[in-house]
């Protein structure tokens, strides 16, 4: 724990990102694996990332004093919800349709043509759903929490 | 919120990133505070108001603030 201390935030913030940008490289290799390597190294790769998010978030948290937690707060609830309106827009656009389709022929090693369009649109969208979904359950839990945690019995 | 921090500055030659420095707070919150972009808790207010030597009322004027 103590040499983790020593590692800045900005180092664990791109070694957070160099996860996912391994999984991407490894793309190509990827697809001539197994599902069950797939999925560990997928796995492996979010787990990573959550866990040094975890670890940056706890320390800033931290160390930020009550302006801070207040823009923390004002910029996440703000800009969840511009990037959730942003890329609900980019959905509606056949241009962000035929690059998530590109990246899929990538990832797949195959053709752009051979790619099945309507099915990869509808599984990144059905992926974006699902995060908001769960993010909205989470933080009706994390509510409740709150709730229990801090008011007393009403009188 | 309206307050009186900028004069009981001057008046003791302090500069904002001493007050945060006494108050423990960064720089930033200081200046948000005075500036009445940001109200402070009251944990800070009373934190501010104690480096002055003054009543929290002394620093700050909530008036407006609660007029909404």
């Amino acid at each position: 724990m103590s040499r983790l201390s020593e590692i800045s935030n900005l180092k664990l913030i791109v070694l957070s990102i160099a996860a996912p940008l391994v999984i991407l490289v490894l793309f190509p290799w990827l697809n001539e694996q197994p599902d069950f390597v797939v999925f560990l190294a997928a796995g492996l790769a979010v787990l990573w990332s959550l866990t040094l998010s975890v670890i940056v978030s706890l320390r800033a948290d931290r160390s930020a004093d009550e302006w801070q937690r207040g823009g923390t707060r004002l910029s996440f609830f703000w800009g969840g919800i511009a990037g959730t309106v942003v890329v609900t827009l980019m959905l509606a656009l056949p241009a962000f349709h035929s690059l998530i389709v590109r990246v899929a022929a990538w990832g797949q090693g195959i053709p752009v043509q051979d790619v099945d369009r309507p099915v990869v649109v509808l599984a990144f969208t059905a992926g974006f759903v699902t995060v908001i979904l769960i993010q909205t359950l989470c933080s009706l839990v994390f509510f409740g929490f709150w709730k229990r945690h801090t008011l007393g019995s009403a009188e | 919120m309206k307050n009186r921090i900028k004069v009981l500055r001057a008046e003791r030659n302090w500069s904002q990133a001493e007050l945060a420095t006494r108050t423990g707070v960064s720089r930033n919150s200081i200046n948000a505070v005075e500036n009445g972009k940001f109200v402070p808790s009251l944990t800070l207010a009373f934190a501010i108001a104690a480096e002055f030597e003054l009543q929290v009322e002394e620093v700050f004027d909530p008036e407006e603030y609660m007029r909404g």
